[in-house]
């Protein structure tokens, strides 16, 4: 057992580096499981530690350096591939690309159909 | 059930006047757990085909989700309740507010895995709800090292110990909380997989490319799958139709000659039938010798085996999945000398029978397995189902280690009749059923002790094994859940025998959760096969059981677990610690201390036990990247007669395992790259003595502790096409001397030597040194709308 808390200790002290890190937690509009992907993608840049959406609450959680980067930015991010976060709204053009069940400002646009993205799980990439 | 409102609000959208003309509710089906794998780039979620989908006041008209998880209902008014549920998930009611599509997702619940005609859990790592200890390796873990078959698929596992029986057959043995495999139930598709005559070899057989995922239960396991499971259960889930692309092909080169190819096609034929069917072909006839000894340090191979699945979804509930097996093999191993100038293979099957002037041994295994599952859920009390599995199989084994002789033919059926139900409500669920075992075996033995003498021996032995089995689980109370079984065997052999089990959970917070497992199982010893390395050597078999008969092991094993969830630098990491411990009330000890020149077999007397320990890290480390660590630490004791040593040979008290994996960002096509590297250290472990032996031919008590470093580096150009490339024992680490008896070049051995010291089976350690590897995959997946 010894062992093991040698090898706990050895993980910990790999991350208690001197950064400056910050949590932050806020609503970001989109539908399924798409739009997490999409998000979470969008947040996959240098100075990003974690970011997660959850598709039931739209809230993401993103912890991030913040030397590097800054909470606008963060949205910014989002923004930029078309989901409207609480600080900045994603312009028309790029929400207009988005597909067509994950347009979340029209109530009731085309649905999500049994074919998108949440059909192929585990079976890919091999 | 108070939680079920906040599940199942994904995807809603209020429809607008042109949806809502269409008089039909769509919608999907699938898993909750959204993160299945966590270094996943894209959220899985799993579609649930075959849930039950109705709404709350029209019990008459119930729809089952389609192969997507898709169903269409017609529909009801807003405010009315749409009831959705299915075998081993938590039913869900779900009320309609006017949405013309919704998602529904079911969270998993207690799992009776024998209860489910068909597996359709997520294959998450660790689980925190179920009350069993169970690990899921699903098919992004199996790629990270190309493991051919699953005797290979464990190499990258911390908890199950992968080590070859003898050096020269190449065949790898298990072993599960430090002992043999044999005492683990192995299952493919929650029915029986490799046992009996098959239960070392079986494991060649399961090529790693026909796996969907494999389940690692350590403990007594379920009451309902049986009497023969007692450190754990592993279940390997075949790719099935709902789970295979529509074409998927393999095909696999290594540094010592063989080659693999294998196919795996699914086709729907039907609206309700769909097929399945999985190719493989191996070869391996290169003469390879690197260390000189005269030995083939892996042996010729040939194996053909086919497997053809079809699956049936009924709209009324009735649901079936058939499949039948069928395999062909052929290997020969020993010194070079007695292939050179063969034609190969052909010349394989003549050495079966005629010995050659050099040490070889030739196997053929034959077999055909044929299995039936068909499962009737109730319309309208779909909690309530009934269950028929039907397994057959009847297996050929043939083979000659120099000139001993083995022919051993094993017809196996096992049928079992699960009815599942609830008591009031669904936190009380019970299973219940019967079972049928019939197991003959025929085996004939011949061993020249000498040049004139030959010693028949034959082992025929009939087993029938009526059995009755109820387990219940209770699932009242989101903290604790508990499952209790029990089953009675009434065996012709041994008479009546009682099999206890017992698993529970409870988890202190929403991310710890204790474990606790207890149960008995018991076997019936197969010693020829379950020491198939033994026949490597010029050892005389005894059977110190003739005075009392063949008597079954039986052990008792008790665990605990504990699984912890946490954030470390923000991100997921998990902590899993276990300990188990196994005693026998009877074992047939395998005793290859009492002469370097013998194996006795007998029945325990005294204490036989088996405590292990192991502690795993998992840690998210990084977007890209994820380490593993763990470590195992194992304590097994048998008395011996003759007060030989009592500790376990061929067991490595201790194991630290580390593995890290590299996945890159997908690019635009889906391509990405992937690294993973697996450095393991196992410890020392003590050999059978051989003290007695003249030098060359002794070797030392304990066997050195030793590294191994394999890696694989993997490039996926689209999910559809990838190529990969890796290396087993980077380090070059090789067991010394590996076979007593071979000319290691410092003196020639007499032909009056070898026949009475030569001894090949006490392997600890890689017999070939580093090995490189290369493979690529490419296949067809399910068709895609276009974004």
């Amino acid at each position: 057992m010894r062992y093991v808390l040698i090898l706990m200790a050895l993980a910990l002290s790999t991350v208690s580096g001197a950064q400056k890190k910050a949590e932050i937690e806020f609503q970001v509009s989109g539908v399924c499981g798409m739009c997490e992907t999409r998000i979470e993608k969008a947040l996959d840049v240098p100075g990003v530690i974690m970011a997660e959406w959850d598709v039931e609450t739209k809230k993401a959680t993103v912890a991030y350096k913040t030397k590097v980067l800054s909470e606008e930015q963060i949205h910014q991010l989002i923004a930029n591939v078309g989901h409207d976060t609480a600080k900045i709204k994603a312009t028309d053009e790029v929400y207009a690309n988005l597909h067509g069940c994950c347009k979340y400002r029209e109530l009731g646009g085309e649905s999500c159909t049994g074919e998108n993205e949440q059909d192929h799980d585990d079976r890919h990439p091999e | 059930m108070k939680r079920i409102l906040l599940i199942c609000l994904l995807g809603i959208l209020t429809p607008n006047g042109v949806w809502s003309q269409l008089n039909v509710l769509k919608g999907k089906v699938l898993t909750d757990e959204s993160r299945i794998e966590r270094s996943s780039e894209e959220p899985t979620y799993i579609p649930l085909p075959g849930a039950y989908v109705r709404w709350s006041h029209d019990s008459a008209t119930t729809i089952v989700s389609d192969g997507f998880g898709f169903f269409k209902i017609n529909k009801a008014e807003v405010g009315d309740t749409l009831v959705v549920s299915m075998m081993g998930f938590v039913t869900v009611g779900w009320v309609y507010n006017g949405e013309s599509y919704v998602d529904i997702p079911l969270k998993a619940g207690v799992e009776l895995a024998s209860a489910e005609v068909v597996e359709k859990k997520a294959s998450t790592q660790l689980s925190l709800l179920s009350p069993l200890d169970v690990q899921s390796l699903n098919r992004k873990e199996l790629v990270k090292a190309a493991c051919c078959n699953l005797s290979e698929a464990f190499e990258t596992n911390a908890s199950v110990d992968a080590s070859f029986t003898d050096a020269v057959t190449g065949t790898r043995q298990i072993r599960m909380l430090g002992l043999h495999g044999k005492y683990s139930q192995l299952q493919v598709d929650n029915m029986p997989g490799p046992r009996g005559l098959n239960v070392i070899k079986g494991l060649e057989y399961i090529p790693g490319d026909w796996v969907h995922a494999i389940h690692i239960s350590k403990g007594a396991g379920s009451a309902t799958q049986g009497y023969e499971s007692i450190t754990g259960q592993i279940n390997v889930a075949m790719k099935n139709p709902e789970t295979a692309d529509p074409l998927h092909a393999n095909v696999y080169f290594n540094g010592m000659g063989r080659s693999e190819v294998n196919v795996v096609t699914n086709q729907k034929v039907s609206r309700r039938w769909s097929t399945t069917v999985l190719l493989h072909g191996l070869r391996n006839e290169r003469l390879n010798d690197r260390n000189g000894d005269g030995f083939l340090d892996v042996p010729l191979h040939r194996h053909l085996i086919g497997r053809n699945e079809w699956k049936f979804t009924g709209d009324r509930g009735i649901r079936g999945e058939y499949a039948i097996t069928v395999l062909e093999t052929g290997s020969g191993a020993g010194q070079t000398g007695a292939y050179e100038g063969l034609a190969l293979p052909e010349a394989w099957r003549s050495l079966l029978d005629a010995s050659t002037a050099d040490w070889s041994a030739v196997t053929q295994i034959d077999r055909v397995e044929a299995t039936a599952k068909t499962g009737y859920v109730f319309p309208e009390a779909v909690w309530r189902s009934i269950a028929t599995q039907l397994t057959f199989y009847d297996h050929w084994h043939t083979h000659r280690f120099g000139s001993n002789h083995y022919d051993g033919r094993e017809r196996f059926f096992r049928g079992n009749i699960l009815y599942a139900d609830i008591i009031g409500n669904t936190n009380h669920s019970f299973t219940t059923g019967l079972s049928y075992v019939y197991n003959a075996f025929d085996e004939q033995l011949q061993f020249e002790v000498n040049d004139s003498l030959d010693l028949q021996y034959s082992v025929e032995r009939e087993e029938q094994v009526p059995g009755i089995f109820a387990e219940y689980t209770w699932s009242g109370n989101e903290r604790w859940s508990v499952i209790g079984g029990v089953r009675y065997d009434q065996h012709n052999l041994f008479g009546g025998m009682l099999s206890p089990r017992l698993h529970a959970r409870w988890s202190l917070t929403e991310n710890v959760s204790w474990k606790i497992a207890a149960g008995r199982g018991f076997r019936t010893p197969n010693p020829f096969m379950e020491q198939l390395g033994t026949w490597a050597s010029q050892r005389q078999w005894y059977w110190g059981y003739d005075s009392q008969g063949l008597q079954p092991e039986i052990a008792t094993n008790i665990g605990a677990n504990l699984t912890s969830k946490f954030r470390l630098n923000y991100r997921e990491a998990s902590l899993t610690l276990d300990a188990y411990s196994t005693r026998f009330e009877n074992k047939l000890v395998v005793d290859l201390d009492q002469a370097a020149s013998a194996i006795h077999l007998y029945n325990l007397s005294g204490s036989s036990f088996a405590n292990s320990a192991q502690a795993e890290f998992n840690w998210d480390m990084h977007r890209r990247w994820d380490i593993r660590l763990a470590y195992r630490w194992v304590n097994a004791h048998t008395d011996r007669i003759l007060g030989n040593p009592t500790e376990n040979p061929f067991v490595s008290k201790h194991r630290g395992f580390s593995q890290i994996s590299y996945a890159s960002r997908l690019d635009e096509r889906e391509g990405q790259w992937r690294a993973d590297a697996t450095f393991q250290w196992i410890g020392a472990q003590r050999l059978p003595t051989t003290v007695a032996n003249p030098e060359p031919f002794s070797r030392p008590g304990y066997a050195p502790d030793f590294y191994q470093l394999n890696a694989q580096l993997t490039r996926q150009f689209t999910p559809e096409f990838s190529v990969y490339l890796g290396v087993e024992n980077a380090l070059n680490y090789k067991q010394d001397r590996p076979i007593i008896g071979a000319d290691y070049g410092d003196n020639p051995v007499a032909q009056q030597d070898f026949n009475q010291y030569f001894d090949a089976s006490l392997v600890y350690g890689p017999i070939f040194g580093r090995m490189f590897y290369a493979g690529l995959r490419w296949g067809i997946l399910p068709s895609k709308k276009n974004e």
